[in-house]
């Protein structure tokens, strides 16, 4: 054969050898429409250009709140500020400058909206110290607390003592008449003396909060962390990332007390460990759980943007879709997801803000849109 | 965070393990986890990315059967915010007999298909490669790189074939072949552009053709593609390269002129009328963020801005997967102003894909570039995507 012939025969054979580098492996559900944009973006913002932990709150006809940590990275990050923005849900665009709820030489971690019955807005912030040997210790759980709406903030206040127990982490909350219930997570050394996800509720817009239960006990003496909840028949469904890598759905009633529960990791092979920053959420009758997902065991494919279709009844996945990195790319960190139904006129958009970072380099906020009827078939 | 940071965290839980009750070591044992997520490679740059876009599946091999690969989309507009896009439908990239091409309307504001699909075929031949032609006299011709297997599972052109519609893409006349034009028959059309009544395209001939050469020559049509006429072999021209799929643009008195090297080069070349060349540049060369040939080079303009868009390796020997870029250059000196990434910036398993096509789209609020294009993932067969962007964030 001659060179010319060779070169000829071996660049046309060259596409296919593209795809021969590792087995066919099968693509998890993915939706066929998504929109994609950065909110807020690291780059060219200096030194404190590691941007996470988004939380939204409706603030009026299609603009949200929304907050996210701005500081040097994910841990370690004394110095680090809640930073909020009011958001137009239709022009994608900030409609108030940021606002930058701080404290010196803290780390203000995973800010968390509550919306009051009265309307009172607040941010609860889980406070962060580091000591010298770089452990996070928090220093109880504070507060910002808007009565305009978000257009400004009073000053940030310790939550304080909760029927001799300080706080840390606060999750997620739901609102049933006048009473609002929140789960709260405690830490061993703050006052109290134990690590629990407990739920509490308050029937005066956060003036004072009561102990309803501790979960971490009623859940069967289970270590969890983040949690989250939502109404459903007379109690609440909950789901608990549990500390031993597992991911389990309660169904409790009023009162916290357990009726049923699942471990979703054990019974869902696309899930091998707990569900980073999970959330709940319901539309059209369906039930969601969303976050971080990790596919594989040991974490040795990349994180995924897990949303989980599951049965309240059985607490049974019935389906689950890839929203971000079906394809496996270099997604350092991210995916702690915040869900909102936008109405178009056209059709009802599911609207995911969440943050994002690859090939290790600080994320970045951003906005995910999906037609929402793609995850009801 | 710095890489010194990164070891101190990993170091971390094995200094406290040995002074700690089992119970406390449980507790910080999560605490200490999230680091590991970040800590398996140092930071990378991140590729200049767009920071608005949608992505859209329009047709999904999934639930197909067998025939599940659908690639190299191309697109012609057929009317108010609609475009015909054909694709070829077949069972794998490029050794599948029995190959159609596919062709639906599309509706750019919708985004759904407003035609039953229309498949051009001929038995036990792969339809691979279509690409429209829209001629002056408004006649829409789709051309397909004809292809048959040997016994070696070699893909040998049979020639080029083409399939005319006069009634704007609602049907097709037969698949017609070509044939030879001035001693030479060819196999895969590129690309056209018109200038005046004349339609100019480039197309490649194979060596066991008719005329015996391989080479990428340019033709032009005055009878909108009744008889073409060769003008001159760019293979010969561009210094006796070896080059492959190609693009071209009018630019001043003639056009700009993008190849894809045999020898793993892309570059680009200004040329007059005649295709004679003036001036050209290595752009692999140049640019550290492209280690060899731009796959399916398209080049287009906008706003007066120039763009290259196709599939791109940023790491020599493919070490990272295939992204796909958008090239802003200088028309004037031919160099690389900025290189955008599309798709897979975060170097996901795309394991085939990015043939690109793209097309402006004006909405109410801004002015969209679309791009048509295809994707596979882990060894899968792809699916036809649309993107969209808002065609500002590209400009200087």
């Amino acid at each position: 054969m001659n060179l010319w012939k060779f070169t000829s025969i071996v660049s046309a054979i060259i596409p296919l050898s593209l795809n021969a580098a590792e087995p066919t492996a099968t693509i998890p559900l993915v939706p066929q429409y998504r929109m994609e944009e950065m909110i807020v973006s690291y780059r060219g913002s200096g030194t404190k250009d590691y941007l996470a932990f988004p939380a939204i709150a409706p603030s009026g006809e299609h603009e949200i709140m929304l907050s996210h940590k701005r500081g040097k990275s994910h841990v370690n990050d004394l110095g680090a500020v809640l930073e909020i923005i009011r958001f137009d849900l239709k022009s994608g665009r900030p409609i108030q400058e940021p606002i930058q709820l701080a404290i010196p030489n803290e780390v203000m971690q995973m800010g968390e909206w509550i919306r009051f019955p009265d309307g009172t807005l607040g941010t609860y912030i889980d406070a962060l110290t580091v000591d010298e040997q770089g452990q996070h210790k928090r220093t109880g759980l504070i507060r910002a607390v808007s009565r305009d709406n978000g257009k400004s903030f009073g000053p940030l206040e310790r939550v304080g003592i909760v029927d001799g127990v300080e706080y840390g982490y606060l999750f997620d909350s739901i609102v049933i008449g006048q009473r609002l219930y929140a789960l709260i997570m405690t830490f061993e050394y703050l006052t109290g003396g134990r690590r629990s996800v407990d739920a509490l509720y308050t029937d005066d817009n956060g003036e004072t909060w009561h102990f309803v239960r501790n979960l971490s006990q009623e859940f069967g003496d289970i270590r969890i962390n983040e949690s989250s909840l939502i109404p459903y028949e007379e109690g609440f469904l909950v789901a608990t990332r549990g500390y031993d890598n597992l991911q389990r759905l309660h169904q409790v009633d009023r009162d916290f007390k357990l009726i049923k529960e699942t471990n979703i990791t054990e019974k869902t092979p696309s899930i091998s460990s707990y569900i980073g920053r999970p959330r709940l959420f319901t539309y059209e009758g369906a039930y969601f759980l969303i976050g971080r997902n990790w596919r594989a065991r040991d974490r040795q494919i990349p994180m995924e943007l897990a949303l989980i279709r599951f049965d309240p009844k059985s607490l049974e996945v019935e389906k689950h879709f890839v929203l971000d990195n079906a394809e496996q790319g270099k997604v350092t960190d991210g995916y702690y997801p915040c869900p909102i139904l936008v109405d178009t006129g056209e059709q009802t958009l599911l609207n995911i803000f969440d943050y994002r970072a690859i090939l290790g380099n600080p994320p970045d906020i951003i906005r995910l849109q999906f037609d929402s009827s793609l995850f009801l078939q | 965070m710095s890489r010194r940071s990164h070891q101190i965290l990993l170091l971390l839980p094995f200094s406290f393990i040995l002074k700690m009750p089992f119970g406390k070591f449980i507790w910080l044992a999560p605490s200490l986890t999230l680091p590991y997520i970040f800590s398996a490679e140092p930071p990378a740059p991140i590729p200049p990315t767009p920071s608005y876009r949608i992505e859209e599946t329009i047709v999904s091999y999934r639930g197909t059967g067998t025939m599940d690969y659908l690639g190299f989309p191309s697109i012609a507009p057929s009317g108010d915010n609609q475009i015909l896009l054909s694709y070829k439908r077949g069972t794998d990239h490029g050794w599948d007999p029995g190959a159609v091409l596919e062709i639906i309307r599309f509706d750019l504001q919708t985004g759904r298909a407003i035609q039953d699909p229309i498949q051009l075929g001929i038995p036990d031949r792969i339809m691979e490669m279509g690409e429209w032609v829209r001629f002056p006299d408004g006649t829409l011709g789709t051309y397909i790189d004809a292809q048959k297997t040997n016994d070696q599972r070699q893909a040998i052109r049979i020639g080029l074939r083409g399939a005319i519609s006069r009634d704007n893409g609602k049907s097709f006349g037969p698949l017609e072949r070509v044939g030879i034009i001035d001693g030479v028959e060819y196999g895969y059309l590129f690309h056209s552009a018109i200038v005046g009544q004349r339609l100019y395209a480039l197309i490649m001939t194979f060596e066991y053709l008719a005329g015996g050469r391989r080479s990428v020559d340019a033709l032009y049509t005055d009878d909108s593609g009744e008889t073409w006429h060769f003008i001159r072999n760019l293979s010969q021209e561009f210094g006796d390269i070896r080059i492959n799929e190609s693009s071209l643009i009018p630019y001043e008195d003639g056009f700009l002129v993008a190849t894809r090297g045999y020898d793993n080069q892309q570059r680009l070349h200004q040329v007059d009328r005649d295709f004679k060349l003036i001036k050209e540049t290595n752009i692999t060369e140049e640019t550290p963020s492209i280690r060899s040939y731009i796959g399916r080079p398209r080049l287009f303009t906008y706003d007066g801005a120039y763009f290259l868009s196709g599939r791109n390796w940023r790491a020599p020997n493919r070490a990272l997967p295939m992204e796909l870029a958008l090239i802003r250059f200088d028309p004037k000196t031919l160099k690389v102003e900025r290189h955008f990434v599309l798709d897979n910036e975060e170097q996901g398993k795309v394991t085939d894909g990015y043939y690109t096509c793209p097309i402006l789209v004006d909405t109410d609020n801004r002015k969209l570039l679309n791009i048509f294009t295809y994707k596979g993932l882990f060894g899968n067969s792809p699916d036809i995507l649309r993107l969209q962007f808002d065609s500002a964030e590209f400009l200087p």
